[in-house]
């Protein structure tokens, strides 16, 4: 896997606008990285440096060791860029042709890569159509599609699947997870999905304001809420709330919203709800999202 | 090798591809542009000038072409952002300027041979001398599209149309402040000198002097002088212009 060293990094654009404000990470065993933030968070920004179209104000990225414009060179990582277009007078095939041969293959290489790019992000059907005829979602895909030309090690993805149906979503989710397991590869991925690729994702970034306020496991970012259920607990009863004191919640009038640490907690809730089943109308338990622990450190982020 | 040369002939081909597939815009420039530029000059002028005329037309042809499209194409891409596709490949400036030059002399190419050809034909050019009109024809190629590829990369963030301004004004200085259209002698003396600094001059000499046409300056000056231009911008592009914080 790939080794990305990012240290002190700050970017202050002409425009006198910090974007980034001394970021510091390394990445070295983590397949799958996500970067989070609201908008204007710096999220592009950073992708921008560590792919080598930006230069930093202060600090510097290392890949494997190398600057981002040596590491480029090298054809060590392929990107795909934020709402880029395309060449649209190209054909599919022609398009991604002419970019493995910018990456650096040789004919017959470029045309075996194009045919393996072709099958694996499913774009036969319209390998030989025009760009401007396809619809956004087929675009985006070929979009994708090219950042993999080569098989790079490192992949810099910047929103890929923005704009797509959930289908679709799901099935590049597959194609980028299996092509980072199969090439031992590293990708860095900005998206606001991060549900979707929770299972798959080995460590979160989350930036606000140009600040990296959270670096951890997906784990550790469900962790900042403090609990590991929520559990919703319709009553008919309003003097029954009184049993669940103990527990940390929220009153919703004939619903209660209950904030479970662990198994045992929760345990202790079933029994309660049982115990009182006459007054008790109906018992969810859920899960809570990586969205709500984002919310809860973009909160925190905003509030310090 | 320092740049290769199927990198070269990928990026020159995804940009000509858009004029090789318009047939009426390649029509166009091929045949319809030159000659509604040259017919107009050709009926106003005496017979003494028609080379001159004919001559400037070529160079005007290419250096509009070249410079302006260059400057464009790298201000479209940056609007649009799949500059941002390119130039996070693996790819040199150098590579990306010369893959230019391929697309601008693929795209410019028939016009200006078909336009040799019709002036040969009907008697306005006589072309004595192919080596030299080879040798201002590429250079006029190479040095106009240099000159389109830096406005278009230092101009930078994405204002389309200051590219477009600058590389039109650029244009235009080249091709109609030098004396080409008609013999420098037409010019008081302390502009005549300093015409000499414009390369459109010393490629029209070039291209000239291949069909006896003169512009009373020596030809090893001129050869000189579009040579050392082309290697200043060739290493102004290789060691100065990088491919970041063009966007």
């Amino acid at each position: 896997m790939a080794c990305v060293v990012v240290r002190n990094l700050w970017k202050k654009y002409k425009n006198n606008v910090i974007a980034l404000r001394g970021v510091n990470f390394t990445v070295k065993e983590e397949r799958l990285i996500i970067l989070a933030g609201p908008n204007g968070s710096g999220k592009t920004t950073l992708i921008r440096i560590m792919d080598g179209e930006l230069s930093p104000t202060r600090g510097y990225v290392k890949i494997e060791g190398l600057s981002p414009d040596e590491a480029r060179l090298k054809g060590l990582f392929g990107v795909m860029p934020q709402e880029a277009r395309l060449y649209e007078y190209l054909s599919v095939r022609e398009y991604l042709y002419y970019l493995a041969l910018i990456k650096g293959l040789s004919r017959s290489d470029a045309r075996r890569e194009v045919n393996r790019i072709i099958d694996d992000f499913m774009l036969s059907e319209y390998a030989d159509t025009r760009i401007e005829y396809l619809s956004g979602g087929f675009k985006r895909r070929v979009l994708l599609a090219q950042a993999f030309i080569g098989s790079p090690p490192l992949v810099f993805l910047d929103e890929p699947t923005v704009g797509l149906d959930p289908e679709m979503r799901v099935k590049l989710w597959d194609i980028i997870i299996k092509y980072l397991r199969e090439n031992n590869a590293t990708a860095f991925l900005v998206t606001h999905y991060l549900d979707e690729v929770k299972e798959y994702a080995d460590r979160v970034l989350v930036l606000f304001r140009g600040k990296l306020i959270f670096d951890g496991s997906p784990r550790k970012l469900l962790d900042v809420l403090g609990y590991k259920y929520r559990v919703l607990v319709k009553v008919t009863d309003r003097c029954v709330k009184v049993l669940f004191s103990s527990f940390n919640f929220n009153d919703r009038g004939n619903e209660l919203e209950l904030y479970v640490k662990n198994e045992v907690e929760l345990l202790g809730v079933l029994k309660i709800a049982r115990e009182n089943e006459d007054k008790v109308m109906e018992v969810t338990i859920k899960r809570p999202s990586l969205e709500e622990s984002y919310l809860r450190v973009i909160g925190v982020g905003k509030s310090s | 090798m320092l740049v290769s040369l199927l990198r070269v002939y990928a990026l020159g081909m995804m940009y000509a591809k858009w004029m090789l597939k318009n047939k009426l815009f390649y029509l166009y420039l091929t045949l319809f542009m030159p000659f509604t530029i040259l017919v107009p000059f050709y009926l106003l002028v005496s017979a003494p000038y028609r080379s001159y005329v004919a001559i400037g037309t070529i160079v005007l042809t290419i250096f509009s072409n070249s410079l302006v499209t260059a400057s464009q194409d790298i201000a479209v891409d940056k609007i649009m952002k799949r500059i941002a596709v390119i130039i996070t490949k693996p790819i040199t400036s150098t590579e990306y300027f010369l893959g230019l030059t391929i697309s601008n002399a693929m795209q410019a190419f028939p016009a200006v041979i078909i336009s040799i050809l019709v002036l040969i034909s009907i008697g306005i050019l006589k072309i004595y001398d192919v080596a030299f009109l080879t040798v201002g024809l590429l250079a006029a190629w190479y040095v106009s599209t240099a000159i389109g590829f830096i406005i278009g990369i230092l101009l930078s963030n994405r204002d389309y149309h200051t590219v477009v301004l600058v590389g039109n004004i650029v244009s235009f200085i080249l091709v109609f402040l030098a004396p080409i259209y008609y013999p420098p002698s037409n010019l008081p003396e302390p502009l005549r000198t300093l015409t000499l600094i414009l390369p459109s001059l010393h490629v029209a000499n070039l291209i000239g002097r291949s069909c006896n046409v003169e512009y009373g300056i020596e030809v090893n000056t001129s050869t000189i002088y579009v040579l050392a231009l082309a290697l200043i911008l060739t290493i102004v592009i290789a060691k100065k212009i990088r491919l970041k914080d063009i966007y």
